[in-house]
Order: structure tokens, then C-alpha cells, then sequence
């Protein structure tokens, strides 16, 4: 595995403010979804971002391919900071930047056949040649396990799992270098949700592509990721190899999501303590003085009132934003 | 117990594209049945039938004048001795085409403007909606009727008049469809892929918001009908020496205790027309609407 690096991300913020009028002018407060993060991506590599819902991790990944503009802060891809190109700039990162929906039954075009879908991203990136393209589709949807027979068939005769196939192929068609994948498999059945992920794996090791991983599901995400990236609020709470984050979680969050994953050893469940969140996650427009994560954390002290901790190294890759490692 | 039969059935029917299931659902709906029937018949009366008919639409027999139906003048002649069942064909050709143009030419321009103000929302679609409440806050007839007389009669004019003043609606309907669908995940996935604006608009949404736009097109056929047959009747529309049902209606007014079947004809095939446009419509909104799965 290389150790070049692919992705970073510094100090990006995205705020979305709320406007409405004749006039668009900003009514109400900000959101701020994304506050201040960085982190790196190294190439070949699968990062997990996870998080509870209105972490803002999903707004991460839709920032990082510009679905949204950033409000501050970079995003260097492959030595360009692509947080400052517009959006014709931008059309050449894409083909190496793409992306999996959640929703695979949202994400496709109602009205292509799955042949259109997989060809457009060719057409508009304009490679192989048109007369080759078909060839190129019947190529993915055989390496995705798809039939090229469903090439004339519509998004709405495919299952769940089909789809999600699909969408991997229009990602895939363009031959890109860095997935962005916005919990992929929340959407489909348990027993479909371990083929996708197994496809996404040997995808990586065939094109050698890397991963963002989005998801919510802290053990689906330690099976896929070399390193695990925890969101609360905006703010990254902890950065820590797969490995270590279960072993020696840092973070209390951290902590409280990785009780929360189910263990299939009655013997262990039963012996474990259960770390229960009170409360839930605080609004991100009134955001709590101090540490973010204080309201509902156990060990929060005086200083967690007042300042925000902020992400320090603790040990070789290991990174957490808490006052407990203050050294 | 009805969603769950559905379910089964759909489960067990071969998979279908969206289209075969659309055609499968109109041809349930019986009243659109016969609306699509008569206006196939209906177009078939004005534009073949004449090819093969002995009569030309200027035909004039002055020594039978109001003559009454005989095995020669099938619905008899008018004040002009002109064979009324050739005039009522000829009449109905100029009726659809203003028809049909009057639905077709404003929806390309309502489609463009709706499909821009609802993609782009912001300021621009503030300005084209604004404009679009501004045609809509014009009271129609007086408008086409200083239009007409500013333009000269023709045919060509009304079709003009009709299209300029008829694309609000078919904008607004569109405006509302983009307005959800540029939210949806799809086009979302299209601008992740890089599509351009122009071609997300045209190609991925355009598709989507076919069904509203098309139920709109078969109610505005009607209604361009009798808002030609209305203005003809007032003189102002087709000048009466190009019959259209409208101007045959007006010519006839005077003539209604001495030939009141000269009134009745035109009115029918106005009525009919209508009448069938509109179950059409009503018929493809069912079929295409996927709320009314059934």
C-alpha cells in the first residue's frame, strides 16, 4: 500500500444559513453542520466516518465532492485545493471523485435504462470511444455481478441490493480514484448489506481505489476501514486506527458508540457494561458553550464548560479532542 | 386487503417499464378509451375524408342556397350554396391545427421558463414567476381580442395570440416539478458525475415532469378550441372565407330559424372535440400518475 497522500481536508467548515424572501436574505440562525475539521486520507487507504444522525458526516462527504460549496477551509485532493475551483474547473476532479448515494432507490434516474446510467458518466467525462462505451458498461455490470441483459431494463425492476450495484457501476465507469461512499448499505437488507460491502473491498483491491466510508454502523465500518474518523456535531471527536478504536477507545463518545454495538457472544453481552447516551444530540445552531459533547458526557468537568477541547495526538494515530488526555 | 393484491400480482407479473405499465393503466380507464377514439376518428374526418371527397372547401352551388340535406349536399348548404358537410371538414382542420398549435407552441415556452425558475430558484426564479403572475393577472379574452384586431385576422395570428398569452400555467406546473425533482438524490448522483445544468434540466428532469406536462397539453387542446370558436364568433378570429367551426357558428347566427342545422353541426364537433380532449386528459393523468397506483 502506498503511503501517498490522496485527500486532506483542513479546517472545513460548512454553515447553512437559512433564507427565504424576495431578496434571499439570511433570516434565523446558522447551522453549522460541519465545523472546523481536518483530516488526511492516504491512497488505497478506507477512512470511517462515523457518527449518530446530525453528526454531520454526511455533510462531509457531500462537501468534499462539492454538492455543496465549503464555507471555509480546504480541500486538497491530489495536491489541488478543489475547494476553490468553480464548477467547469471541477469537472476534471470528478472523474476521479465520485460518489455512492445512500438511497439506492432514489439515486437513479426513474426514467434511464441501467445502460443509459452507467454510459452517461462516459459521455460527459467523454471517454472510450461511443461505439466502445457499451462495451465498457457490459464490462462493470459483469464485475459487479450484474447480468448485461439488465442493460435495457429500468432502476425500478432491480432489488435494493441490484441497485446499489448500479450505482457503483455509474461510479465505476469513469474509472475514478477516491469513492466517497454515503452509507451505502443502510438502505438494504442485513444479508445483502455484507455482499455490497464485500464487492466494495474487492473493488479497492482491483482498481486500487480509496474510501470514504460514511456510516453509522460502528462495526460494518471497523471490518472495512483501516482507520475510523468519529463525528459529533460538526467536530471531529476522535481520529484512531480501526483496530485501536475498538480496543482503546478514548473519546466518552467514542466510548458510549462502541458499547452500543452488539456483541454475538451471549457470554461477553451479558458481562459488559452498557454505556447509555442521555439526552439527545444538542441542536447544532445553539451550540453548548464549551466542549460540545458535555451536555451527555459522564466525566465532564469545570474546565468542559468553558473551553472547547481540541483534537491532539495522543499516540502515533491516534488522535482525540477531550480534556481527559490533556497532558 | 387491495395493496396487498397488488403487491402479489406485481410480484408474479413479468417486470415492465414504466411505459407498458402506463398503457396497461389507460387502457383500464374506458372514458379515455372512447375520448381517444373519437379524436383518432375526428382527425381522420378532417384530414383524409376530404382527399377523398367530390367537394372543394370553396365550392359553391348559388342555385341552391340553405339547401336542405340531399343525396349531393349530405348536410345540405349554407347562405353561400358552399356544401356544408365539406365546409364542417375543412372547418375542423383549421379548429385542431389552432388547436393543437395553441397547445403545443406555449408549453415548449412555459416548459423553459418553469423548468429555469424552479432548477435555479433564487432571484431568477423570483423574476420569471413574478412575470409569469403578471400575464396571469391579464384578463385573457379582452387581451386576445385587441391582439387580433392589432394583428389582423388569420390564422397563423390566433395561434400566436393563444401561445402568448396560454404558457403560464404549463411554467407554473413545471416550475413545481423541478422545484421538488432538483432535490432528489438523482440529480444529485448527475452533478456528482459532472453533468452539466443544461443537460441535468433537459435530460434527467425533463423526463420526470412529462406526465403533468402532457395531461396539461390535451386540456389546453380543448380550450384553444373554443377560445377560437369564441373569438371566430365575435369576427374576430379566421376570417369566414377560411371556414373553422368557430366563424361557421357566427355565420350561421342569423340563419338560425331559417337553418338551424347550420348552428347544430358546428356546435356538435366543437362539443365533441372538447368533450373528448378532456377525457383524454383525464385519462392519461390516471394512468400516468403514480400516486394512483392501482
Amino acid at each position: 500500500m502506498e503511503n501517498e497522500i490522496i485527500l486532506e481536508v483542513q479546517s472545513l467548515k460548512k454553515y447553512f444559513s437559512i433564507k427565504s424572501g424576495l431578496f434571499a436574505s439570511t433570516v434565523g440562525d446558522t447551522v453549522k453542520a460541519v465545523d472546523d475539521i481536518s483530516f488526511k486520507v492516504k491512497k488505497g487507504e478506507t477512512v470511517g466516518l462515523v457518527g449518530e444522525t446530525g453528526s454531520g458526516k454526511t455533510t462531509v462527504g457531500r462537501t468534499i465532492i462539492k454538492l455543496y460549496e465549503p464555507t471555509a477551509g480546504s480541500i486538497i485532493f491530489e495536491g489541488i485545493d478543489i475547494a476553490k475551483l468553480n464548477e467547469n474547473e471541477m469537472k476534471k476532479v470528478r472523474r476521479k471523485l465520485q460518489m455512492i448515494f445512500q438511497d439506492p432507490y432514489a439515486s437513479l434516474d426513474p426514467r434511464l435504462t441501467v445502460e443509459d446510467i452507467v454510459k452517461e458518466p462516459m459521455e460527459i467525462h467523454n471517454l472510450y470511444k461511443p461505439n466502445e462505451r457499451k462495451e465498457r458498461a457490459t464490462y462493470i455490470l459483469n464485475l459487479l455481478g450484474l447480468d448485461p441483459e439488465h442493460l435495457t431494463r429500468f432502476p425500478h425492476e432491480f432489488s435494493g441490493g441490484q441497485r446499489q450495484r448500479i450505482g457503483l457501476a455509474r461510479a465505476l465507469a469513469v474509472e475514478p480514484e477516491f469513492i466517497v461512499a454515503d452509507e451505502p448499505v443502510s438502505a438494504l437488507d442485513v444479508s445483502i448489506q455484507a455482499q455490497i460491502i464485500n464487492t466494495f473491498e474487492d473493488l479497492q483491491e482491483k482498481f486500487n481505489l480509496t474510501y470514504l466510508f460514511i456510516s453509522h454502523d460502528l462495526a460494518m465500518v471497523k471490518h472495512i476501514s483501516n482507520s475510523i474518523i468519529v463525528m459529533y456535531l460538526g467536530r471531529i471527536m476522535e481520529i484512531a486506527p480501526s483496530g485501536e478504536i475498538y480496543k482503546k477507545p478514548l473519546h466518552p463518545y467514542t466510548q458510549a458508540l462502541i458499547s452500543a454495538v452488539p456483541i454475538p457472544d451471549p457470554k461477553v453481552e451479558k458481562s459488559r457494561e452498557r454505556i447509555l447516551l442521555e439526552g439527545d444530540i444538542s441542536s447544532n445552531i445553539k451550540l453548548p458553550k464549551g466542549c460540545r459533547f458535555r451536555p451527555r458526557c459522564k466525566y465532564a468537568m469545570d474546565i468542559c464548560k468553558e473551553v472547547e477541547p481540541v483534537l491532539e495526538e495522543t499516540e502515533a494515530g491516534h488522535s482525540v479532542a477531550c480534556h481527559l488526555y490533556k497532558k | 386487503m387491495g395493496a396487498f393484491e397488488t403487491e402479489v400480482q406485481l410480484a408474479e407479473s413479468k417486470p415492465e417499464t414504466y411505459f407498458s405499465m402506463v398503457i396497461k393503466r389507460f387502457l383500464k380507464h374506458k372514458l379515455a378509451i372512447i375520448g381517444l377514439v373519437a379524436i383518432v376518428s375526428i382527425v381522420i374526418f378532417c384530414f383524409v375524408l376530404p382527399l377523398f371527397f367530390k367537394y372543394e372547401s370553396t365550392y359553391s352551388d348559388f342555385s341552391y342556397l340553405y339547401g336542405p340535406p340531399n343525396s349531393q349536399h349530405l348536410f345540405g348548404t349554407d347562405n353561400l350554396g358552399h356544401d356544408f358537410f365539406t365546409r364542417l371538414m375543412y372547418g375542423g382542420r383549421i379548429s385542431l391545427i389552432v388547436g393543437f398549435s395553441a397547445a403545443f407552441l406555449p408549453v415548449i415556452f412555459g416548459v423553459i421558463i418553469g423548468a429555469y425558475a424552479g432548477y435555479y430558484g433564487g432571484i431568477l426564479d423570483n423574476i420569471l414567476m413574478r412575470i409569469t403572475d403578471a400575464f396571469l393577472s391579464v384578463p385573457a379574452f379582452p387581451i386576445y381580442m385587441a391582439l387580433a384586431k392589432l394583428m389582423g385576422q388569420g390564422v397563423l395570428n390566433i395561434i400566436l395570440v393563444f401561445s402568448f398569452l396560454g404558457w403560464m400555467m404549463d411554467a407554473r406546473i413545471v416550475r413545481g416539478m423541478y422545484l421538488s425533482l432538483k432535490e432528489t438524490e438523482y440529480t444529485e448522483a448527475a452533478k456528482a458525475i459532472g453533468v452539466g445544468n443544461a443537460r441535468i434540466i433537459f435530460r434527467h428532469l425533463l423526463p420526470n415532469s412529462m406526465a403533468p406536462i402532457l395531461v396539461s397539453v390535451t386540456l389546453t387542446v380543448g380550450g384553444a378550441i373554443l377560445s377560437e370558436a369564441g373569438l371566430s364568433f365575435l369576427g374576430l378570429g379566421v376570417p369566414s372565407s377560411t371556414p373553422t367551426w368557430g366563424n361557421m357558428l357566427t355565420n350561421a347566427q342569423q340563419d338560425i330559424f331559417i337553418a338551424p342545422r347550420l348552428v347544430m353541426w358546428p356546435g356538435i364537433m366543437i362539443f365533441l372535440t372538447v368533450l373528448c380532449f378532456n377525457f383524454l386528459g383525464d385519462g392519461l393523468r390516471d394512468a400516468m400518475d403514480p400516486k394512483l397506483y392501482r
